[in-house]
């Protein structure tokens, strides 16, 4: 079986994230998570490739896994767009 | 082409069902295919495009995503926007 604490592990040490969450919602048929993941190895990637990131960084689990969603594969910047914009100005200030 | 489990009619797992009601929701007529009634074409289509899980949909023998990146897809309008685009 496998555990929420196992899908944060393998996913931080490969993804290196600023903001991990993963969500255990397994239901009656078989192992299923939630996961957002942010981060800079997602920079430039379309979002078909950074789905597949997540999927390489856990394909041990994914044999066992038996429905991942993937609720958010962002940038630092995509995340927090706020503080970036304020950032940019007190630098051009 | 979609590929699911189960039917367009009648699927059999809710991911598979969402990426149903956003295609009909923008009027989109599709082909699909329910891969639990073959093994083979399931690891096939799973081989082919290192994707790991279903339901996977594609538009000209490309993939675009699973059911979470059609949700998005779907939710920005982009789904419909891809579809023309690429017509």
């Amino acid at each position: 079986m496998v555990t929420k604490e196992q899908v944060e592990a393998s996913l931080t040490s490969k993804l290196k994230p600023i903001h991990l969450e993963v969500i255990n919602i397994s239901g009656g048929c078989g192992a299923s998570f939630e996961v957002e993941v942010v981060s800079e190895q997602f920079e430039g990637k379309r979002m078909l490739e950074r789905h597949r990131m997540v999927n390489a960084a856990l394909e041990e689990e994914m044999k066992d896994i038996h429905a991942l969603s993937i609720k958010k594969a962002q940038t630092p910047q995509q995340w927090k767009p706020s503080q970036q914009d304020s950032a940019t100005v007190a630098k051009d200030a | 082409m979609f590929f699911m489990k189960g039917s367009p009619d009648e699927p059999k797992c809710g991911f598979s069902s969402k990426v149903v009601e956003a295609l009909k929701g923008e009027n989109m007529s599709f082909g699909s295919f329910g891969i639990l009634t073959d093994e083979e074409v399931r690891q096939g289509i799973k081989n082919f495009s290192n994707w790991p899980t279903f339901p996977q949909l594609y538009y000209k023998g490309e993939l675009i995503g699973g059911c979470d990146i059609i949700m998005e897809l779907s939710e920005s309008g982009d789904l419909k926007a891809l579809l023309y685009l690429s017509k």
